[in-house]
Protein backbone atom coordinates (compact mmCIF):
# COMPACT_ATOMS: atom_id res chain seq x y z
CA UNK A 1 0.00 0.00 0.00
CA UNK A 2 1.08 3.73 -1.41
CA UNK A 3 0.30 7.15 0.04
CA UNK A 4 0.19 9.31 -2.86
CA UNK A 5 -0.34 13.19 -2.88
CA UNK A 6 -2.47 14.74 -5.60
CA UNK A 7 0.71 15.80 -7.11
CA UNK A 8 1.31 11.98 -7.85
CA UNK A 9 0.55 11.19 -11.16
CA UNK A 10 -0.77 14.80 -12.27
CA UNK A 11 -3.70 13.54 -9.92
CA UNK A 12 -6.26 16.42 -10.33
CA UNK A 13 -6.24 15.88 -13.80
CA UNK A 14 -7.53 12.25 -13.39
CA UNK A 15 -9.67 13.19 -11.16
CA UNK A 16 -11.19 15.82 -13.58
CA UNK A 17 -10.79 14.07 -16.86
CA UNK A 18 -13.37 11.59 -15.22
CA UNK A 19 -15.61 13.60 -13.33
CA UNK A 20 -15.99 15.99 -16.51
CA UNK A 21 -16.85 13.36 -18.95
CA UNK A 22 -19.12 11.60 -16.17
CA UNK A 23 -21.08 15.20 -15.46
CA UNK A 24 -21.70 15.44 -19.28
CA UNK A 25 -23.05 12.18 -19.68
CA UNK A 26 -25.05 13.49 -16.82
CA UNK A 27 -26.59 17.03 -18.06
CA UNK A 28 -27.59 15.00 -21.01
CA UNK A 29 -29.64 12.42 -19.10
CA UNK A 30 -31.21 14.88 -16.81
CA UNK A 31 -32.68 16.91 -19.68
CA UNK A 32 -33.82 14.07 -21.06
CA UNK A 33 -35.27 12.80 -18.22
CA UNK A 34 -37.08 16.22 -16.89
CA UNK A 35 -37.71 16.88 -20.13
CA UNK A 36 -36.46 20.26 -20.76
CA UNK A 37 -35.75 19.49 -24.83
CA UNK A 38 -37.94 16.94 -26.82
CA UNK A 39 -37.01 13.34 -26.67
CA UNK A 40 -36.63 12.83 -30.29
CA UNK A 41 -33.60 14.69 -30.11
CA UNK A 42 -32.08 12.35 -27.71
CA UNK A 43 -30.99 8.62 -28.84
CA UNK A 44 -29.57 5.94 -26.39
CA UNK A 45 -26.20 5.63 -25.82
CA UNK A 46 -24.20 3.58 -23.45
CA UNK A 47 -22.14 4.86 -21.14
CA UNK A 48 -20.15 2.58 -17.83
CA UNK A 49 -22.73 -0.18 -19.34
CA UNK A 50 -25.70 1.18 -18.40
CA UNK A 51 -28.26 2.89 -21.55
CA UNK A 52 -28.54 6.65 -21.33
CA UNK A 53 -30.28 9.27 -23.66
CA UNK A 54 -27.22 11.56 -25.15
CA UNK A 55 -28.76 14.58 -27.31
CA UNK A 56 -27.61 14.56 -31.12
CA UNK A 57 -28.73 18.59 -31.52
CA UNK A 58 -25.01 19.40 -32.75
CA UNK A 59 -25.80 23.40 -30.81
CA UNK A 60 -26.73 21.73 -27.45
CA UNK A 61 -23.99 19.34 -27.29
CA UNK A 62 -21.28 22.18 -27.83
CA UNK A 63 -23.01 24.10 -25.10
CA UNK A 64 -22.87 21.34 -22.88
CA UNK A 65 -18.66 20.33 -24.03
CA UNK A 66 -18.00 24.40 -24.06
CA UNK A 67 -19.31 24.17 -20.17
CA UNK A 68 -17.88 21.41 -19.11
CA UNK A 69 -14.72 22.33 -20.81
CA UNK A 70 -14.44 25.91 -18.28
CA UNK A 71 -15.71 24.14 -15.20
CA UNK A 72 -12.74 21.42 -15.57
CA UNK A 73 -9.87 23.83 -14.54
CA UNK A 74 -11.49 24.25 -11.28
CA UNK A 75 -12.11 20.18 -10.55
CA UNK A 76 -8.38 19.40 -11.42
CA UNK A 77 -7.62 22.45 -8.62
CA UNK A 78 -10.12 20.89 -5.96
CA UNK A 79 -11.63 24.18 -6.24
CA UNK A 80 -15.30 23.19 -7.24
CA UNK A 81 -17.47 22.69 -4.51
CA UNK A 82 -20.26 22.27 -6.38
CA UNK A 83 -21.74 21.55 -9.70
CA UNK A 84 -25.65 22.26 -10.19
CA UNK A 85 -27.41 21.94 -13.33
CA UNK A 86 -30.32 24.37 -12.92
CA UNK A 87 -33.82 24.03 -14.42
CA UNK A 88 -35.42 27.49 -14.65
CA UNK A 89 -39.08 28.26 -16.01
CA UNK A 90 -39.95 30.69 -18.29
CA UNK A 91 -39.00 33.66 -16.12
CA UNK A 92 -35.91 32.60 -15.42
CA UNK A 93 -36.42 31.39 -11.61
CA UNK A 94 -35.32 27.92 -11.32
CA UNK A 95 -37.43 25.36 -10.47
CA UNK A 96 -35.03 22.77 -9.90
CA UNK A 97 -31.28 22.27 -8.94
CA UNK A 98 -29.59 18.61 -9.39
CA UNK A 99 -26.59 19.77 -7.08
CA UNK A 100 -23.01 17.64 -7.70
CA UNK A 101 -21.19 18.36 -4.40
CA UNK A 102 -17.62 17.71 -5.20
CA UNK A 103 -14.70 17.28 -2.70
CA UNK A 104 -11.23 14.99 -3.12
CA UNK A 105 -9.37 13.62 -0.50
CA UNK A 106 -5.88 15.23 -0.16
CA UNK A 107 -4.13 12.20 0.64
CA UNK A 108 -4.79 8.38 -0.86
CA UNK A 109 -4.05 5.66 0.46
CA UNK A 110 -3.91 3.03 -2.43
CA UNK A 111 -1.74 1.34 -4.69
CA UNK A 112 -1.50 2.89 -8.32
CA UNK A 113 -3.18 -0.07 -9.61
CA UNK A 114 -5.98 0.36 -7.81
CA UNK A 115 -6.81 3.77 -8.26
CA UNK A 116 -9.54 4.05 -10.61
CA UNK A 117 -10.85 0.65 -9.46
CA UNK A 118 -14.69 0.87 -8.56
CA UNK A 119 -14.88 4.93 -9.32
CA UNK A 120 -16.98 3.59 -12.60
CA UNK A 121 -18.76 1.41 -11.09
CA UNK A 122 -20.22 3.84 -8.17
CA UNK A 123 -20.71 6.31 -11.16
CA UNK A 124 -22.85 3.93 -13.03
CA UNK A 125 -25.24 4.11 -9.83
CA UNK A 126 -25.59 7.66 -9.89
CA UNK A 127 -26.76 7.55 -14.09
CA UNK A 128 -29.27 4.79 -12.59
CA UNK A 129 -30.69 6.97 -10.17
CA UNK A 130 -30.82 9.93 -12.23
CA UNK A 131 -32.68 7.93 -14.74
CA UNK A 132 -35.41 6.95 -12.27
CA UNK A 133 -35.54 10.31 -10.61
CA UNK A 134 -38.98 11.88 -12.13
CA UNK A 135 -40.54 9.07 -10.05
CA UNK A 136 -39.60 11.33 -7.11
CA UNK A 137 -40.38 15.08 -8.15
CA UNK A 138 -43.16 16.83 -9.24
CA UNK A 139 -43.70 17.86 -13.15
CA UNK A 140 -41.85 20.82 -14.06
CA UNK A 141 -43.98 23.74 -16.18
CA UNK A 142 -43.66 23.63 -19.85
CA UNK A 143 -41.21 25.57 -21.70
CA UNK A 144 -38.04 25.59 -18.88
CA UNK A 145 -34.08 26.27 -20.26
CA UNK A 146 -31.46 25.34 -18.01
CA UNK A 147 -28.21 26.60 -17.08
CA UNK A 148 -24.72 25.17 -14.69
CA UNK A 149 -23.71 26.97 -11.71
CA UNK A 150 -20.39 26.61 -9.94
CA UNK A 151 -19.94 27.24 -6.65
CA UNK A 152 -16.22 28.32 -5.87
CA UNK A 153 -14.20 31.06 -4.32
CA UNK A 154 -12.82 34.11 -5.98
CA UNK A 155 -9.38 33.18 -6.44
CA UNK A 156 -9.69 30.17 -7.76
CA UNK A 157 -11.75 31.98 -11.15
CA UNK A 158 -8.00 33.04 -12.41
CA UNK A 159 -7.70 29.31 -13.18
CA UNK A 160 -10.87 29.72 -15.69
CA UNK A 161 -9.91 32.21 -17.31
CA UNK A 162 -7.49 31.06 -19.89
CA UNK A 163 -9.87 28.68 -20.80
CA UNK A 164 -13.15 30.77 -20.76
CA UNK A 165 -10.88 33.28 -23.73
CA UNK A 166 -9.64 30.22 -25.85
CA UNK A 167 -13.56 29.12 -26.03
CA UNK A 168 -14.88 32.66 -26.37
CA UNK A 169 -17.33 31.03 -23.48
CA UNK A 170 -17.30 33.69 -20.55
CA UNK A 171 -18.90 33.38 -17.68
CA UNK A 172 -20.92 35.17 -15.10
CA UNK A 173 -21.13 36.16 -11.51
CA UNK A 174 -24.90 34.61 -10.87
CA UNK A 175 -27.83 37.01 -9.89
CA UNK A 176 -29.84 36.56 -7.17
CA UNK A 177 -32.41 35.18 -9.13
CA UNK A 178 -31.09 32.80 -10.56
CA UNK A 179 -29.70 31.37 -7.19
CA UNK A 180 -32.80 31.88 -4.53
CA UNK A 181 -35.13 29.09 -4.38
CA UNK A 182 -37.82 29.22 -1.82
CA UNK A 183 -38.62 26.87 0.21
CA UNK A 184 -36.70 23.91 -1.86
CA UNK A 185 -37.72 20.61 -1.17
CA UNK A 186 -34.06 18.59 -0.85
CA UNK A 187 -34.36 14.93 -2.38
CA UNK A 188 -31.42 13.26 -1.33
CA UNK A 189 -30.12 11.23 -4.87
CA UNK A 190 -26.83 9.26 -4.68
CA UNK A 191 -23.34 9.30 -2.31
CA UNK A 192 -20.25 8.08 -3.45
CA UNK A 193 -17.28 7.64 -1.87
CA UNK A 194 -13.81 6.16 -3.21
CA UNK A 195 -10.19 6.56 -3.10
CA UNK A 196 -10.43 9.72 -5.27
CA UNK A 197 -13.47 11.97 -5.13
CA UNK A 198 -16.34 11.69 -3.10
CA UNK A 199 -19.43 13.33 -4.28
CA UNK A 200 -23.20 13.86 -3.33
CA UNK A 201 -26.02 14.45 -5.82
CA UNK A 202 -29.24 15.55 -4.18
CA UNK A 203 -32.27 17.81 -6.26
CA UNK A 204 -33.86 21.11 -4.88
CA UNK A 205 -37.02 21.20 -5.58
CA UNK A 206 -38.86 24.59 -5.76
CA UNK A 207 -42.27 24.04 -3.74
CA UNK A 208 -44.80 25.66 -5.95
CA UNK A 209 -43.70 24.62 -9.94
CA UNK A 210 -46.65 26.82 -11.60
CA UNK B 1 -15.68 33.19 12.55
CA UNK B 2 -16.36 32.14 8.89
CA UNK B 3 -15.00 35.46 7.21
CA UNK B 4 -12.35 35.80 9.42
CA UNK B 5 -11.06 32.19 8.39
CA UNK B 6 -10.81 33.13 4.63
CA UNK B 7 -7.88 34.79 2.73
CA UNK B 8 -9.10 38.48 1.73
CA UNK B 9 -10.52 39.04 -1.39
CA UNK B 10 -11.29 34.85 -1.67
CA UNK B 11 -15.30 34.76 -1.27
CA UNK B 12 -17.43 31.92 -2.09
CA UNK B 13 -18.75 32.82 -5.44
CA UNK B 14 -21.27 31.15 -8.02
CA UNK B 15 -20.98 31.53 -11.63
CA UNK B 16 -22.63 30.91 -14.61
CA UNK B 17 -22.31 30.88 -18.58
CA UNK B 18 -22.85 33.86 -20.12
CA UNK B 19 -24.19 32.48 -23.20
CA UNK B 20 -27.40 30.45 -22.83
CA UNK B 21 -28.48 26.77 -24.50
CA UNK B 22 -30.14 26.95 -27.59
CA UNK B 23 -33.63 27.57 -26.83
CA UNK B 24 -36.54 25.06 -26.89
CA UNK B 25 -38.07 26.59 -30.09
CA UNK B 26 -34.80 26.09 -31.97
CA UNK B 27 -34.47 22.94 -30.56
CA UNK B 28 -37.88 21.89 -32.27
CA UNK B 29 -37.25 23.69 -35.48
CA UNK B 30 -34.31 21.85 -36.22
CA UNK B 31 -36.54 18.42 -34.47
CA UNK B 32 -38.89 19.32 -37.81
CA UNK B 33 -36.18 19.94 -39.92
CA UNK B 34 -34.18 16.79 -39.84
CA UNK B 35 -37.57 14.74 -39.62
CA UNK B 36 -38.44 16.44 -43.02
CA UNK B 37 -35.14 15.44 -44.34
CA UNK B 38 -35.40 12.40 -42.92
CA UNK B 39 -38.51 11.77 -44.74
CA UNK B 40 -37.18 13.07 -48.19
CA UNK B 41 -34.25 10.64 -48.21
CA UNK B 42 -36.40 7.82 -47.52
CA UNK B 43 -38.48 8.94 -50.72
CA UNK B 44 -35.69 9.09 -52.98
Amino acid sequence: MTTLTRQDLNFGQVVADLLCEFLEVAVHLILFVREVYPSGIFTKRQKYNVPVQMSCHPELNQYIQDTLHCVKPLIEKNDAEKVAVVIMDKEQHPVERFVFEISQPPLLSVSSDTLLTHVEQLLRAFLLKISVCDAVLNSNPPGCSFTVLVHTREAATRNMEKVQVIKDFPWIVADEQEVHMPEPRLVPLKTMTSDIVKMQLYVEERAQKT
Amino acid sequence: NSQQSEPAGDQKMVLMPCRTPPSLDAVCLWLQARKQYQCLQRGR
